[in-house]
């Protein structure tokens, strides 16, 4: 690595509540945040959804933005605040920002294509078209910060926030950038519900319980979520040199094409005290990830498991960045995360307990299409960089 | 040692024609593609007018079929085995989730999975056997430009040794309706970029690749070298979601960015964003003057929109492989429909006939929705 790069800053909005402090909370508490929605039409199924936007957004310019934009909005202003960052001060073709995106402002892009398809062109609004763009949450977000510098949205399934760190570290290790905000966002909507829905990946798939049971043998679909979680990332020597608080190092990146290519990750797991794993529920990821972990895991000592779907629900790209923001927190409040997990794990899980541990290395894993995956490592900062 | 990137292979569908060497014909001899569009009905809109390719795909999975077109094209000229490829970026603006009207005219809940945005590229990466990351890139419509140019990158930092990148995207009703409700399309049924009577665009679809390998990789296999990427740079305007910086300064700074990265003061060709429009065209003379100073005035530029229309996530990826062509041949495409001379626009911008000239590196620019900009330089290989 050129350059140690730190996490200096957390803001997120999640179906806990605005805020880190309200996201933290339910982690820490192991509550499970599903409701049944009233925001659309009701399909008789649980989902994990982001209320009291609208107040936490301080920005009027942006009222008429879609959800999506909003969350990302509210999530940048607290990490920015968080990281205790005055960007005035800072050239702004020097702040960079990636976003993670899945399926972007579905509810602004179903307008759109209903008023159409309702009354031809006449119908169509041109404040959903152009919202509907899935770099629209990016463009919002540099616009309300003056961000000027490399600005970019990749899109991808679960793995999209751990896309989006991965080049935002990148970016900072090379010094493109002297800032990066990473983060993802996404909002709820019927479209996707039924889709997901009628491709038997939401909870019950099979009739069974509505709930979600990572990586056990009767798990049965997600619940789906929403919100949008944004870490600011630095070089260590600046954030040191500011005197900013550091929430964790980033030790590595990784994407792995197929599961037993994490075998790469020599010495594998050893060390580390918290796993924070994607365990969504949702049938064949949860068995890519456990075959992706399996071979890392194998020297490792016994460490805490910890599914932050169980409680938020399926949010697909902000949920890596939402499980490094817990895997972060554990380290710099040196906690562990309940795993509230009472069934017993696949065998590749076989060393992830319920052991509470002082948290100094925690590692983030997510599960893609394909069986391919990401794992970031996290580290206590150690100041000799 | 520093790591270069080179172009090693290119694969475009466009509405000039198929394959690299029917696209450089149809650009350099100023084809004018953008014709009435047949596809659906313009009843009711601006225009009637688009740049259309025969393709038989339709529906949500035609700009899938045109990447994949593309993206068999750039491995077979790059001479490579699509095994030996580590990622692929794809820049995509619409995809099937926002092009796909025939779906969401059948109702809610009947979107299927190849709907996502990012469904393509998984395609691309299941079909072909592509291991590494597999990322779609997303920057309206800087997204080619930015697919290529963060492949780039990926290459220069040792992440991979080869990656494939470009942009696909196929004409809709959802973006021909949109641009119609902007009245940002031409009403004449012709692009004008940079001529006083410009009076706006049309849309486009295609896709493009190219082969991105890291130097010493691509001349050890003796590979055909198209060109290097030597700089790349994206910026934000920070101002409107849809209205680009009314004087260029996010483009400028791109553009100054890419150049510095690359070491090149004068750039021998500027390939344009050019969409035809008002205010583009006067914002990216403005950007152009503002990166390059007095010497933009001897800078040939030229928008190749005119003949292709604006094919968003292609678009760049396109553009890219225009200028790599341009300096293999040592041709500069034309702007063609170029009419009135504006004193806003007063550049050089090659009007109607492609230029003979030995041009050693071009770059390329590209602005989106959200403020993006983005600008990429490619140089010949020495």
């Amino acid at each position: 690595m050129q350059h140690a790069i730190v996490i200096t800053g957390i803001g997120a909005i999640t179906p806990a509540g605005i805020g880190t402090q309200a996201f933290w909370d339910a982690v820490i508490n192991g509550r499970q945040c599903f409701v049944e929605s009233e925001r659309f039409a009701p399909i008789g199924r649980l989902c994990a959804q982001v209320s009291g936007v609208d107040s936490a957004l301080s920005d009027r310019r942006f009222r008429r933005a879609a959800d999506i934009s909003k969350y990302a909005l509210v999530a940048i202003k607290e990490t920015v605040a968080d990281a205790g960052l005055d960007l005035a001060k800072l050239d702004p073709a020097r702040i960079g920002l990636v976003m993670g995106i899945t399926h972007g402002a579905i509810n602004f892009t179903r307008e759109f294509h209903a008023g159409f398809v309702k009354d031809g062109t006449a119908g169509a609004s041109p404040m959903y078209f152009s919202d509907s763009v899935l770099n629209a949450p990016a463009g919002n977000v540099s616009i309300a910060l003056n961000i000027k510098g490399p600005t970019h949205t990749v899109v991808g399934d679960s793995n999209a926030g751990f896309s989006a760190l991965s080049y935002g570290l990148r970016l900072l290790e090379h010094g493109n950038v002297d800032v990066c905000f990473i983060g993802g966002a996404e909002e709820l909507d019927a479209v996707t519900a039924g889709a997901y829905a009628k491709l038997n990946l939401r909870s019950p798939n099979d009739g069974g319980a509505e709930d979600i049971r990572p990586f056990a043998p009767d798990k049965n679909g997600f619940i789906i979520g929403e919100g949008a979680c944004v870490l600011t990332l630095e070089r260590m020597e600046t954030a040191v040199k500011r005197g900013a608080k550091i929430y964790a190092r980033i030790a590595s990146a990784d994407f792995f094409a197929q599961p037993q290519k994490a075998a790469s990750l020599a010495p594998g797991f050893a060390g580390v005290d918290v796993l924070v794993s994607s365990g969504a529920n949702g049938t064949r990821f949860d068995e890519f990830e456990a075959t992706l972990l399996s071979t890392a895991l194998s020297g490792a000592a016994s460490m805490r498991l910890f599914c932050l779907k169980r409680l938020l629900g399926e949010s697909f790209a902000p949920a890596g960045v939402m499980q490094t923001a817990a895997a972060a927190l554990a380290i710099n409040l040196s906690v562990t995360p309940p795993s509230s997990i009472a069934y017993p794990l696949p065998h590749e899980l076989a060393v992830c307990g319920n052991t509470a541990v002082n948290a100094k290395v925690a590692v983030a894993s997510g599960a893609g299409t394909k069986g391919s995956g990401y794992i970031v490592t996290l580290e206590a900062p150690r100041r000799d960089g | 040692m520093k790591r270069r990137a080179a172009i090693t292979g290119i694969g475009v569908i466009s509405p000039v024609g198929a394959g690299s060497d029917a696209f450089w014909q149809g650009l350099t001899s100023g084809k004018n593609a953008v014709t009435e569009v047949t596809s659906f009905s313009t009843e009711g809109f601006d225009t009637r007018v688009a740049g259309s390719i025969s393709f038989d795909v339709h529906g949500a999975l035609r700009w899938r079929g045109l990447a994949e077109f593309a993206f068999k094209e750039a491995v077979k000229d790059a001479r490579i085995d699509a095994s030996a490829i580590n990622g692929i970026n794809l820049g995509t603006v619409l995809g099937g989730i926002l092009a796909g009207q025939e779906a969401w005219r059948a109702g809610i809940g009947a979107l299927p999975a190849e709907y996502h945005l990012y469904s393509g590229a998984d395609y691309l990466a299941r079909k072909f056997g592509i291991k590494g990351p597999v990322n779609t890139v997303s920057t309206a419509c800087a997204s080619g430009t930015d697919a290529i140019g963060m492949a780039y990158r990926v290459i220069v930092w040792g992440k991979a040794d080869v990656m494939i990148a470009g942009g696909a995207d196929a004409l809709s009703e959802f973006a021909f309706t949109g641009f119609n409700c902007l009245k940002a399309m031409t009403k004449t049924g012709k692009v004008k970029p940079f001529s006083k009577n410009r009076d706006g665009l049309a849309l486009g679809e295609g896709a493009c690749f190219l082969v991105l390998e890291e130097l010493g990789r691509a001349q050890r296999r003796g590979a055909r070298v198209y060109g290097l990427v030597t700089g790349y740079a994206s910026r934000a305007d920070a101002g409107h979601l849809t209205a680009p910086d009314r004087e260029g300064r996010g483009l400028a700074s791109a553009m100054e960015a890419a150049l510095k990265e690359a070491g090149v003061k004068k750039p021998g060709y500027v390939n344009a964003h050019g969409t035809g429009t008002l205010y583009n065209d006067a914002m990216e003379t403005k950007a152009i003057k503002l990166a390059l100073g007095r010497g933009a005035y001897d800078t040939p530029v030229s928008s190749i929109k005119a003949m292709l229309g604006h094919s968003f996530g292609a678009g760049g990826a396109l553009e890219a492989a225009a200028c790599l062509l341009a300096i293999k041949y040592g041709c500069i495409p034309p702007t063609i429909n170029y009419e009135e001379k504006d004193p806003d626009c007063d550049l050089d911008y090659v009007p109607n006939t492609a230029r003979k000239a030995a041009i050693k590196n071009a770059v390329s620019l590209s602005a989106g929705f959200g403020g993006q900009n983005a600008a990429i330089v490619f140089e010949e290989a020495r």
